[in-house]
């Protein structure tokens, strides 16, 4: 997996045409917005070239419905196969109900210092958190999600015949049209909806239905219990650069923050991890928020020489 | 979210910072990420130009103020309204920038004449074979680089160039149409 914070070096774009391609990537970054702004500030010239490029690809929209759109995917099987299936497809594109569909699977990352928003099929996005990850199987209408660690947020379009799961561990999410967010870690999970309403299944136990504001926490030993309801606006709130705990176990707070800082945060033995707590934090640096739980909670934080945080009963 | 180590560019900090709730405001505004994309760089664009220090306490407000503005410009020059009012490099105080438009309004770029979209049309189904299913996996499915690039079994560098000469076919196309 790419690790942006050493990106490939990446030639910067020298005319607007590459610069809309690359913004419209769907893999822009940051740095890319920058220095593309940058760029276009520059020079009079810069500007009505990138205007240029843009307005030929804002226009190329308007013409989508004209053209005839192709299978979703194909996959390269050498020349021979390629011709043999550009037969196929011709025919098959009369035929919508019969085209291929090849399961076509992806893993996103994001590294410690930018989120990521990816655009999925059927105008599904999901917004992933720094230092999280996920891989995608996407399967005619069927839409698989692994979420392998971190925290994510998923905006599914609606559809009758659309199945969008979202797989965090021993948890299973499944939804229709909807936002919500999962969340898994060492030791728990968490699943909170925006809007709509999603199934979660957990193992053997049954299933549970959860809607707007509803919380559910899964914790190591597989036990699932509601957590208090939020408002749903502030359902990943850290998309808008804010870290909001509501009645949350410290376990919990220790390991959403933990997405935050490559040193390792340990809570002794001493800490009551099942703790409730609540604390808000808006666009502080890490050392701010450490401080600003040692003041608020009943725990010292204290960090060793090799930067390493322990968490400690006051 | 935490703020990263680097602190060399305060304009990518800030960057770092707004963009993904900028691109949450435009999401829900338009259809594909690659539409929020764009109305994103517009905005931070319209942000450089207007000089502000991005290190400031008010750079997020003033930046999503400005998203705002970019958005309802955005509406007038779809229906066909003009956009905003004539370019300004005057600084205005948050209150102003509330009610009026940001400095230095961008024109909407609008294609609508039925013959620049036949020309639009005919300037993809001519492009080179490559060029052109690059282009349709970008444009109207959705995929991203690294996709197409899977799909293809070409480089994600292969699929910029493929795009990025494909826009720049259509433009020319556009350019060259009777006015």
């Amino acid at each position: 997996m790419t690790d942006e914070r050493t990106p490939p070096s990446r030639p910067e774009p020298k005319d607007g045409a590459t610069w809309v391609a690359r913004l419209m990537s769907g893999e822009a970054t940051a740095s890319d917005h920058v220095a593309c702004a940058r760029w276009r500030s520059l020079a009079a010239e810069n500007e009505a070239d990138y205007q240029k490029a843009r307005l030929a690809w804002r226009s190329a929209g308007a013409v989508k419905q004209n053209i005839r759109t192709r299978p979703a995917r194909w996959r390269s099987y050498g020349a021979a196969a390629a011709a043999a299936l550009a037969l196929c497809v011709t025919l098959l594109a009369l035929v919508p109900a019969l085209r291929p569909d090849a399961p076509h699977k992806r893993a996103i990352a994001a590294n410690a210092l930018e989120m990521r928003s990816i655009a999925l099929r059927h105008g599904d996005v999901v917004a992933l958190n720094v230092n999280s990850e996920l891989s995608v199987i996407e399967n005619g209408e069927r839409t698989s999600v692994l979420l392998d660690r971190g925290e994510a947020y998923f905006s599914v379009q609606p559809g009758q015949r659309r199945t969008f799961v979202v797989e965090a561990g021993a948890m299973q999410v499944t939804v229709t049209g909807t936002a919500f967010e999962v969340a898994r870690f060492e030791k728990n999970a968490i699943v909170a909806v925006e809007r709509g309403s999603v199934q979660v299944r957990v193992g053997q136990a049954p299933v549970r239905a959860l809607r707007g504001g509803d919380r559910l926490l899964i914790t190591a030993d597989g036990n699932v219990r509601a957590l208090s309801p939020i408002p749903p606006e502030l359902v990943a709130a850290w998309q808008d650069g804010q870290l909001i705990f509501m009645e949350e176990p410290l376990s919990l707070v220790f390991e959403r923050i933990q997405l935050y800082t490559p040193n390792r945060i340990r809570l002794a033995a001493s800490v009551n991890a099942d703790l409730l707590v609540s604390a808000t934090f808006a666009n502080e640096d890490f050392a701010s928020v450490l401080d600003g739980l040692d003041q608020t909670l009943p725990v010292s934080i204290e960090r060793s020489a090799a930067g390493d945080i322990q968490v400690v009963a006051d | 979210m935490l703020v990263p180590e680097d602190k060399s560019d305060p304009l990518y900090l800030l960057v770092v910072r707004v963009r993904p709730e900028l691109l949450a405001y435009f999401l829900r505004r338009v259809l594909s990420l690659a539409e929020a994309e764009d109305l994103t760089q517009e905005t931070l664009l319209r942000f450089v130009r207007a000089s502000y220090d991005p290190s400031a306490a008010d750079a997020a407000p003033k930046m999503f103020r400005i998203a705002k503005n970019q958005w309802i410009d955005f509406l007038r020059a779809a229906s066909g309204g003009k956009a905003g009012a004539p370019p300004s490099n005057a600084v205005l105080s948050d209150e102003a920038l509330d009610e009026a438009p940001d400095p230095e309004p961008l024109i909407e770029v609008q294609i609508s004449d039925r013959q620049d979209l036949e020309r639009v049309l005919r300037a993809i189904r001519m492009l080179p074979r490559k060029c052109r299913i690059a282009f349709e996996y970008s444009r109207f499915d959705g995929l991203s680089y690294s996709e197409i690039a899977e799909t293809m079994k070409i480089s994600k560098s292969a699929v910029e160039k493929h795009i990025s000469e494909a826009i720049k076919r259509i433009s020319q196309a556009i350019e060259g149409g009777p006015r």
